[in-house]
């Protein structure tokens, strides 16, 4: 007698690397996300007179805050895949696995495009014609590869020694987990045992905080900065904007037996959706998102009592959270006053490309050391949102199964369920 | 596919052998609607007619730059997106791109059949939107007094619109397309030049061979009238800065792209789920692969091969040609050519066409306009007569399979393989 059962392969990390404004590596970052600390500053790489926003939450070790922010970026993607990679035992010259990178677009911001126009212009008035003309003569090669969207992925492949061509993703806020469910995808299918994951986002130029403010997205609590980030709370007033940069390594489950590496954790269900509501709010009656929600925990073949602990979007702004609320009350009904859902953004601050990634990170730390990181600056509640935030301090639990949403701007809705096993028998 | 197999008891005592399979599906994928807009024409239909003659490829100066683009030609876009404040916020790149999906979904048979859309993917390969060149320009003329950057910060407050951000995300063309059309299965969007346009295919076409999805809209935009590309392209001195040439002709002048207009879309679907449709399908996706070469000399050459070699096994007859995406940058489209020669005569002498002479270096969007003339020209069960931007003419011939090849202009290397339905 046989039985076929089309299950899906079981997916586990073997390796991850995380940095955000609380530090270098898991360990400083988990000390400090549960002790509650946050990484909110006031800017000082740059002057914020003017701003509207005057903080955020920076990483400046080092020379980065005086790079241009694709340089930045990349930097952070290297740390964490460093980590990531050294955990998992895989070379860092010949990783011989496919890359999945989410970054933000490259662009020339302000500061290195207003140096250009004085360069040429010397005083005078100039043109874009006049600044093509001068810089489209050799000189200024350098600035090719780093300007562009896939330069990114094009040198970690590079480095790194990836399979394939790279994968460069940008879903907005829900980059980080747009690229682990590739990866997810991918070695499902069987078309890879590896890959690896990064994503990263250094972007905190003026430009960045400008075009946000203009649309009203970012807190304007700039007193004191490391309160301003205040995700479920009834005076919440926008998102601060964070740099991070998290990797995985992600590999079939008898493949990392085989080699002999323990599963750090495993990916057990990817659940994604498009809003067609409108092009930064969500469909205010949650329908996307519960659906992203629903279709996560299905694939994970879990029932909605074993999922213990909900890694919030948690952005901080009045309608994410709100609409995050009520989408995760429609999915698990009364349960969802006594399951906990904290935000990490409430300390890191919005991570953007890379939050999806090093939320999800965070959310298998939760399973492994046993403790829930708390949602900070949880002073006044919303009482339209009765949940328990994990509120100003971390606290123990026994955490099994974690479902993490990463919700971007322009409707892009991916959800993730992280588990410490898988029932899959493969 | 893995499989492992376990002894077991069953309650009599007996040993059951349980064989347990992890079989992914490999589900066959056609393409059933294409949309085609560029300098040439606006339709799949319109671009199949007009390159069944010669014609010359429309080039214009950009600006006052010196530099050539292939233009659009002035396009009436309030079939697809009837509100021109809508129109006004996206910008022309999402604008075009929306446009150009929504005709997709039209020749697919698609277009507000909310049962299938809300179901279906949209995978978009993109770039990011328009900047505000008039505002940057002010700048430009005061650049000495913007130096302070307080100063900066506030007229950068005042002046920058609140849509121009979001018309500049990549992943809004995406969620554009989504809220204009109801495709709400899934979206992502690929970014990285040429790959960008190859990664969203081979992620449409592996979602549905896997069983993930049934539907796939796959496609982007690119506009090429923009002085902020110029000025990056223009860092590595990949433009060409001559009077036209074809592609071919530029290597001698060390080479360079003229960038073009474009925008493509495609509807993937699996093909038993095409058939319940009725709908008539363009073509068969056989296959696709894709690399990343170091581009040391011989690595184009290299990896084609290596493409091809993959892409043999699956065991595809039939008189074939090659689209080529050649971008007209030096070395790699030197490189690629040589190796395209060398690939031709493996399947059969196989043609080879370049689309860049005609419609110009459209990054992320080329790959899938290439699919797109492929797609076309098998549906019809014919090569192009013409090889697109040169003047001489040639006959067509039938073919039922055509490669479309990308060569990145920096990097990034892959050949998809399609062929007509009934080979």
């Amino acid at each position: 007698m046989a039985w076929i059962s089309r299950q899906h392969s079981a997916v586990c990390a073997t390796g991850m690397g995380v940095v955000t404004s609380l530090g270098l590596g898991k360990e400083d970052n988990w000390a400090a996300l549960t002790q509650g600390r946050s990484g909110v500053t006031k800017i000082r790489r740059f002057t914020t007179e003017h701003l509207g926003t005057t903080i955020g939450a920076t990483i400046d070790f080092d020379d980065l805050g005086t790079l241009p922010f694709p340089v930045r970026t990349e930097r952070l993607a290297r740390l964490a895949l460093d980590e990531a990679l050294a955990e998992a035992q895989f070379s860092p010259k010949y990783a011989q696995a496919p890359l999945f990178v989410g970054v933000p677009p490259a662009e020339m911001s302000w500061k290195p495009r207003l140096a250009l126009a004085l360069e040429i212009g010397v005083g005078n008035k100039v043109a874009y014609k006049d600044i093509i003309s001068a810089t489209s003569q050799g000189a200024h090669r350098f600035n090719h590869p780093i300007f562009l969207s896939g330069g990114i992925a094009m040198r970690l492949a590079e480095s790194y020694g990836t399979t394939g061509a790279p994968v460069t993703i940008n879903t907005a806020c829900a980059t980080g987990a747009t690229v682990i469910q590739l990866a997810v995808e991918a070695i499902r299918r069987g078309e890879t045992d590896a890959a690896l994951v990064v994503a990263a986002d250094a972007s905190i130029v003026p430009d960045t905080i400008i075009r946000f403010s203009i649309l009203a997205a970012l807190s304007a609590s700039n007193d004191p900065p490391e309160g301003a980030a205040r995700p479920f709370s009834l005076d919440r007033d926008g998102f601060v904007i964070g740099e991070g940069g998290a990797a995985l390594v992600l590999e079939n489950y008898q493949a990392a037996k085989a080699r002999g590496r323990p599963p750090l954790g495993f990916v057990t269900g990817l659940g994604e959706s498009a809003d067609s509501y409108h092009i930064t709010r969500s469909s205010p009656d949650g329908a996307a998102i519960v659906a992203a929600m629903s279709r996560a925990i299905n694939d994970s073949g879990l029932r909605l009592d074993e999922i213990q602990y909900v890694n919030a979007h948690g952005t901080g702004t009045p309608e994410n959270d709100r609409v995050e609320g009520l989408a995760f009350e429609r999915v698990f009904g009364s349960s969802a006053r006594t399951i906990p859902i904290s935000s990490n953004k409430s300390m890191i601050g919005h991570t953007m490309s890379a939050a999806g990634a090093i939320e999800a990170v965070f959310s298998l730390l939760t399973i492994k050391s046993g403790m829930l990181p708390p949602t900070i600056n949880y002073r006044i509640p919303d009482p339209a949102l009765p949940l328990d935030v994990v509120p100003n301090s971390a606290r123990p639990a026994n955490v099994e199964n974690v479902l993490s949403n990463s919700f971007g701007f322009g409707g892009q809705n991916v959800c993730l369920v992280l588990s410490r096993e898988s029932r899959s028998r493969n | 596919m893995l499989a492992s197999t376990r002894r077991a008891k069953c309650k009599f005592g007996a040993v059951l052998q349980i064989k347990l399979v992890t079989e992914v599906p490999h589900r066959d994928v056609w393409i059933t609607g294409v949309c085609l807009v560029s300098s040439l024409a606006d339709g799949a239909e319109e671009h199949w007619r007009l390159l069944q003659g010669t014609y010359s490829p429309l080039v214009t100066e950009h600006g006052d730059t010196g530099l050539l683009v292939h233009p659009l030609p002035p396009l009436d876009f309030s079939s697809e997106i009837s509100n021109a404040m809508d129109q006004k916020r996206m910008g022309r790149l999402q604008t075009l791109g929306v446009y150009t999906a929504g005709r997709a979904l039209t020749s697919a048979g698609l277009k507000g059949k909310n049962d299938f859309l809300s179901r279906a993917a949209v995978i978009v390969g993109c770039a990011g939107g328009e900047r505000d060149i008039a505002l940057d320009e002010t700048i430009f003329a005061d650049a000495a007094r913007f130096s302070d950057a307080a100063l900066l910060n506030q007229r950068l407050s005042a002046r920058m619109r609140p849509s121009m951000f979001l018309s500049q995300l990549p992943n809004l063309l995406a969620g554009h397309i989504s809220i204009l059309f109801g495709v709400t299965g899934g979206s992502r969007t690929t970014m990285g030049e040429e790959l960008a346009g190859v990664n969203a295919f081979k992620i449409g076409y592996q979602l549905i061979a896997d069983g993930t999805y049934d539907l796939a809209l796959v496609g982007g935009a690119f506009n090429a009238e923009r002085m902020d590309l110029l000025l990056l392209y223009g860092f590595g001195q990949y433009l060409w800065q001559h009077a036209y040439q074809p592609v071919q002709n530029r290597s001698v002048r060390g080479g360079g792209y003229i960038l073009g207009s474009l925008a493509a879309f495609l509807v993937l679907e699996e093909a038993k789920h095409a058939m319940a449709r009725c709908v008539e399908p363009w073509c068969r996706v056989r296959g696709l692969s894709a690399h990343q070469s170091r581009r040391a000399e011989g690595d184009v050459a290299r990896t084609l091969e290596q493409a091809w070699n993959e892409l043999e096994r699956l065991g595809t007859t039939g008189p074939a040609g090659i689209i080529s995406g050649a971008t007209g940058a030096s070395p790699a489209t030197e490189e690629e050519m040589d190796a395209l020669v060398s690939l031709s005569s493996r399947i059969g002498g196989a043609r080879i066409w370049e689309s860049g002479s005609g419609f110009g270096h459209g990054m992320e969007v080329s790959f899938l306009f290439n699919l797109g003339l492929a797609a076309l020209a098998l549906r019809h069960g014919r090569s192009y007569p013409t090889n697109f931007g040169a003047h001489a003419r040639v006959d067509a011939e039938m073919v039922s399979r055509l490669l479309v090849t990308s060569v990145g202009h920096l990097s990034g290397e892959a050949i998809t393989l399609l062929s007509t339905m009934n080979s």
